[in-house]
């Protein structure tokens, strides 16, 4: 151990010699997290990537966006659930719980980390990807994991050789080793391809306490390496550096640390935020003065007292400090403006002018006004220390004191109203007034400034120039003055301010009669004519690239850029237009104070921020021009709580809101904005939730939105979200951005880019596809039409040529002939009979008449067409023709048939069929199934009879018309059979 | 899981296993209207100087005192609830790196988990040790929030029963034959 101790260095030894400043007020806002009747406490806090703020607590994890705590469910059957770690990877944020569980949050999604191989049983401290990528799990007594090439290594004490399997913190040095905080040290963890390596710190080794819990990873600057600064359970704060050589140094601080365990550390702008069980610090690591804050709370109830426990820090994009301790989230003041304690003997309220002077001989002092009085004070740190006090015997209480000069000479030139200018030489503390001058004597100074041997004076008898001489004389020496009044081409003898830009030109802000500028011995005005709407003008400065702005009774300020004058006022940003004090902080911006507090113009893009209330500073000292700045462009004003500095480097980003789109719905149902931006024609209401972040004054931010492809016009809002019901197809852009001011000039934009599709009956091939199958359902139709009327004409023809074969047949001089012949015997033989004959035949005539036009008929008209024809022709033949008809009376009613079917079949029969005793010819008509079979037996006559072969293709045919059902024919030569379909 | 693990620890022999079964273990509730002070000799204990573990053990319904046996009775009825949680305990490991080897004295964390009332909470706890020849001497002070360990107070008695518990072990620890 000895060799170890050279390396020990006491640096933090500020904290028990030079003691711990007690600081002011030191919390602006408090919130807590309400969850049915009790406060959570919050034991985790994290900044995201796009600026959130988490809070992980015993019974879940909370987003915070300045105002309001909102639960993240991780997961539809985890309610409440300790928050052990929160950390972010590749834009996925990664929660360790108590339990040992992991999830991923991404997109608002969460997901369980489910390794084959399992989780720890123990709870998650850390999480931390390394430079492969490879992701590292410190648990509380399970060591390390490790996932790497989606394979999940455990790391531990017995088998690894870490230094304990409690782990509190990892963080990965230049190199991307892993360095792990445990029980019994630190572990640095490195995988050797496959194979893991630890290399071991612990008390024998030089560290002053085995817990450690906390580890940052900090570097100062480019050129100089980085190194650890770690918290431990015992022994404060301290670092462990890595020499080139291999060895390191460890840097400790004495053993009696008197608060407690190091709970978390952060670092801002090289300060130092430190949480420990019994408050918070902040450390200076430059300069390594520990700060102690002060947690000035009212207590919560009687009995239960506040915790000074402090378990976890956060610092904002804006730079904001965030420390949870007890059941409260509470923001820190003391980065964006450093009250500047101190001063005691001098009141607030009595300063009218401050001044900063450093002088070659390097002594920093700040100067203040008091009654009858000049102070001069040491500023150590950010701490005034009263150095020395110059009374001034003429200056009485009535008398103000409106302004300080250094001149080059270490003098300090003191204005007055109505006693001119007193010269204070402050190495012997001897002064005198200016009375060499008719305009100063007993004069009215509004300001005093100048460069090298130039001094300028403002005054309500004009502007007063002091040539000093080359080398330092007394002050009992006399000065020269030059007097430039109304006529000098100022325009009026009531001149506010005098400013001298980095070109030499002499600016001259008056009271009536606009801005005058010397240059080259010559005057020149600007005023109304320009575009100077108010020409009484209090305060002149420059930015840092030259151009120059004044500020103006009541329309705010003027911006001349060489050319011309912009104005710059409430709807550009400014919080008031009363303003009393205007100047640069030459790194971009401007301070402007009014009563409502600081405005701060960044000169880049005309943002504008605000220090007011909330920030710490109320109501700003009212004296024209009491503001002074040094030569690193801090900036000095003071309120009534004491005296203020501004640091322009760290306030440069302070302006900007976070403009963030949180959430798209539709239809109300939150959807996946970030993979899904196709809609069909129906998805068309939707809602965006949308946030600025800006944690400094959440109540300021305002939006503005528009919906490219909807509207071209911007939408200001201070509402969240922005509904569209019933959005046409088409495609669209949401646009918001965020400000804190009605200039959304420089705000930056959230977007998201939709489309929703049009209904598939408006898309052009669908159109394209209706003419098709319109114009081929129209040619279908014609070609049925011409079909259907075809083969009607074509029936129309069948059945003429049916009539005409049925009474060609009936007037065939056979059939006559027969008849007649039979006629004649039946009257011989009969005549009574003869007339039934005749009356047969005559109706059988008229029946084929009427029957014949018509398409079907009853079977039973049809029967009895052929039951006259039978008795006709029986009439001739006797007993040798035989007919039957065998069907049910239900049958005869119900059948249909084409008219002369049955007839033609008949005759036919007689036709061809000789018919004797010997062969006697039988026809018969009966049903069969679904068939009308109309048969006879064969008897074929040795001489044929001619015939055109009509009669039977022709039913056939009618058939096919009519139905589309087909006649068989079936003929064995013993039988001829027809099967007429049954209609 | 500490109860077995000191029940192994009690009951293993190992030669660098050092044990009591007589230690001391004292209470005092400092409320605004009542002192409450009770005493238990039956502390049993281990240490395991070569892992660095320890564990130690005390049955509720052995402390003694109290300011009537009333009280006595309320203690393990109504606040321990001794018969659901018999016994509190303490075990875990010694952070520091302690040469069990040298007689002196020196302070030690020990960091484990303390059960009360059948609640587990992770504690680091300073103790003195002294090391003597043949024996380790043991004497702690720390406090116990009985609202850490759920242990409630009835509104009627707040005033005289104080959440913040002040405990003193001494014990005398020799090696286990």
């Amino acid at each position: 151990m000895p060799k170890y101790l050279k390396y020990i260095y006491f640096i933090f030894s500020a904290i028990a010699s030079l003691a711990i400043q007690q600081g002011q007020a030191q919390f602006i806002k408090t919130f807590s997290i309400e969850e049915s009747n009790h406060n959570i406490r919050i034991t985790r806090l994290f900044v995201s990537h796009s600026g959130w703020i988490y809070a992980g607590t015993n019974e879940g994890l909370y987003r915070f966006d300045g105002i309001n705590f909102k639960k993240i469910p991780l997961s539809d059957t985890l309610k409440n659930y300790p928050v052990s770690s929160i950390n972010e990877i590749n834009n996925q944020l990664w929660v360790g719980l108590g339990s040992g569980h992991i999830y991923t949050i991404e997109n608002n999604q969460s997901v369980k980390f489910n390794p084959p191989e399992g989780l720890p049983k123990v709870a998650i401290n850390d999480i931390l990807a390394d430079k492969q990528n490879n992701i590292w799990i410190a648990t509380s007594g399970e060591g390390i994991y490790c996932f790497k090439n989606d394979k999940l290594y455990n790391w531990n004490s017995e088998d690894d050789g870490l230094s304990d399997n409690y782990v509190y913190d990892l963080e990965a040095d230049e190199n991307g080793n892993i360095v792990a905080g445990t029980d019994q040290g630190l572990s640095f963890c490195q995988w050797n391809g496959n194979k893991k390596q630890v290399t071991r710190f612990n008390t024998t080794n030089g560290l002053p306490d085995n817990i450690v819990r906390v580890i940052k990873l900090y570097k100062a600057q480019k050129e100089v390496p980085a190194y650890f600064i770690l918290g431990f359970q015992d022994r404060g704060i301290g670092e462990f550096i890595f020499n080139k050589d291999g060895s390191h140094k460890i840097r400790t601080q004495p053993a009696d640390w008197p608060s407690g365990q190091i709970n978390d550390l952060k670092i801002i702008n090289s300060r130092l935020v430190v949480a420990t069980d019994a408050g918070w610090f902040t450390t200076d690591l430059t300069s390594q003065v520990t700060k102690r804050q002060e947690m000035d709370l009212p207590k919560l109830s009687e009995n239960r007292p506040v915790s000074m426990q402090v378990s976890s820090l956060a610092i904002d994009k804006e730079g904001n400090i965030w420390i949870s301790f007890d059941d409260r989230l509470a923001l820190a003041e003391g980065n964006k403006v450093i009250n500047l304690a101190g001063i005691p003997e001098a009141d607030p309220a009595k300063i009218h002018a401050m001044l900063y002077t450093s002088s070659v001989d390097g002594s920093i002092y700040f100067w203040t006004t008091d009654d009858k009085k000049i102070v001069r004070s040491r500023k150590v740190l950010n701490n005034l220390v009263v150095d020395k006090v110059f009374p001034i015997k003429g200056i009485d209480e009535k008398t103000e004191i409106t302004s300080l000069y250094k001149d080059p000479y270490e003098n300090i030139w003191v204005g007055t109203m109505g006693k001119g200018i007193f010269v204070l030489n402050p190495f012997d503390g001897s002064y005198r007034n200016i009375n060499e001058d008719s305009l100063l004597y007993n004069g009215s100074i509004l300001s005093i400034t100048g460069k090298n041997n130039e001094i300028w004076i403002s005054s309500l008898a004009g502007a007063i120039k002091c040539t000093l001489a080359d080398v330092n004389t007394s002050i009992r020496s006399i000065y020269h003055f030059t007097n430039y009044n109304e006529v000098s081409g100022i325009g009026t003898n009531y001149i506010y301010t005098i400013f001298i830009d980095s070109r030499n030109r002499v600016w001259f802000g008056t009271d009536g009669k606009g801005l005058a500028v010397f240059e080259k011995g010559i005057f020149k005005s600007y005023n109304k004519k320009q575009g100077i709407n108010d020409e009484v003008i209090y305060s002149i400065t420059e930015d840092d690239k030259g151009n120059i702005w004044f500020s103006t009774s009541s329309a705010g300020l003027y911006k001349f850029d060489g050319k011309q004058f912009v104005n710059f006022g409430l709807q550009e940003g400014l919080s008031d237009l009363a303003i009393s004090s205007l100047l640069s902080d030459k790194k971009g911006s401007l301070l402007v104070t009014n009563k409502r507090g600081i405005d701060i113009i960044n000169t880049d893009n005309g943002l504008v921020y605000y220090l007011d209330n909330e920030a710490g500073v109320e109501e700003p000292n009212a004296t024209l021009n009491c503001i002074t700045n040094d030569d690193n462009g801090n900036i000095y004003f003071s309120t009534a709580k004491g005296i203020f500095s501004y640091n322009p480097s760290q306030n440069k980003l302070y302006a900007q809101v976070t403009t963030l789109l949180d959430e798209v719905s539709l239809f109300l149902q939150p959807i996946d904005h970030w993979k899904e931006n196709t809609f069909t024609y129906d998805q068309n209401n939707f809602t965006f939730h949308f946030t600025g972040l800006y944690y400094t004054n959440p109540e300021k931010v305002q939006f503005q939105y528009r919906l490219d492809g909807f509207n071209t016009e911007w939408f200001s809002t201070k509402d969240r979200f922005a509904s569209f019901p019933k959005l046409p197809p088409g495609n669209y852009t949401f646009r918001v951005r965020a400000s804190l001011n009605n200039n959304f000039s420089a705000a930056n934009e959230a977007i998201y880019t939709f489309t929703i599709s049009k209904p598939f009956w408006k898309e052009w091939w669908f159109l394209l596809l209706l003419v098709i199958v319109m114009i081929m359902l129209f040619f279908s139709i014609m070609k049925y039409r011409e079909r259907e009327l075809k083969k009607w004409q074509q029936l129309q023809q069948e059945k003429l040529q049916f009539q005409f074969e049925t009474l060609k047949n009936q007037v065939n001089p056979h059939f006559l002939f027969n008849s007649f012949n039979t006629l004649i015997s039946v009257i011989e033989e009969n005549p009574q009979n003869a007339v039934e004959y005749v009356e047969q035949l005559s109706d059988f005539y008229r029946t084929i008449v009427t029957t014949r036009e018509k398409e079907l008929i009853p079977l039973e008209e049809e029967l009895s067409l052929t039951n006259k024809y039978f008795f006709i022709q029986q009439k001739r033949f006797g007993n040798s023709l035989n007919y039957r008809v065998t069907l049910s009376e239900e049958d005869i009613k119900n059948i249909h048939i084409p008219p002369l079917t049955l007839q033609l079949l008949a005759e036919n029969a007689i036709k061809h069929n000789a018919i004797s005793k010997e062969t006697p010819l039988t026809f018969e008509i009966f049903r069969n199934n679904s068939c009308l079979v109309v048969q006879n037996n064969i008897n074929e006559k040795i001489n044929k009879e001619p015939s055109a072969g009509i009669g039977l293709p022709n039913i056939t045919h009618r058939y096919r018309l009519l139905s589309g059902k087909e006649v068989k024919v079936e003929n064995d030569h013993q039988t001829f059979k027809v099967l007429l379909p049954v209609l | 899981m500490a109860i077995v693990f000191i029940t192994c620890l009690l009951s293993w022999a190992n030669p660098g296993v050092y044990i009591t079964s007589t230690g001391t273990i004292d209470f005092r509730s400092d409320a605004r209207l009542e002192l409450i002070k009770a005493i238990s000799k039956e502390l049993k204990g281990a240490i395991d100087v070569d892992k660095k573990t320890f564990a130690f053990k005390v049955r509720m319904r052995s402390f003694q005192g109290f300011n009537s046996p009333l009280q006595r009775e309320h203690f393990n009825e109504n606040y321990m609830e001794s018969e659901v949680y018999p016994e509190a305990s303490f075990a875990g490991k010694i952070i520091e790196d302690v040469d069990f080897n040298t007689p002196g004295k020196t302070t030690i964390r020990a960091k484990g988990i303390l059960s009360i009332h059948g609640i587990e909470q992770e504690r680091i706890i300073k103790s003195e040790i002294e090391i003597k020849q043949g024996s380790i001497f043991v004497k702690s002070n720390f406090t116990v929030l009985l609202s850490d360990h759920k242990i409630l107070i009835p509104k009627v008695v707040s005033e005289k029963l104080a959440n913040e518990i002040k405990v003193e072990v001494v014990a005398e620890l020799l090696p286990k034959q």
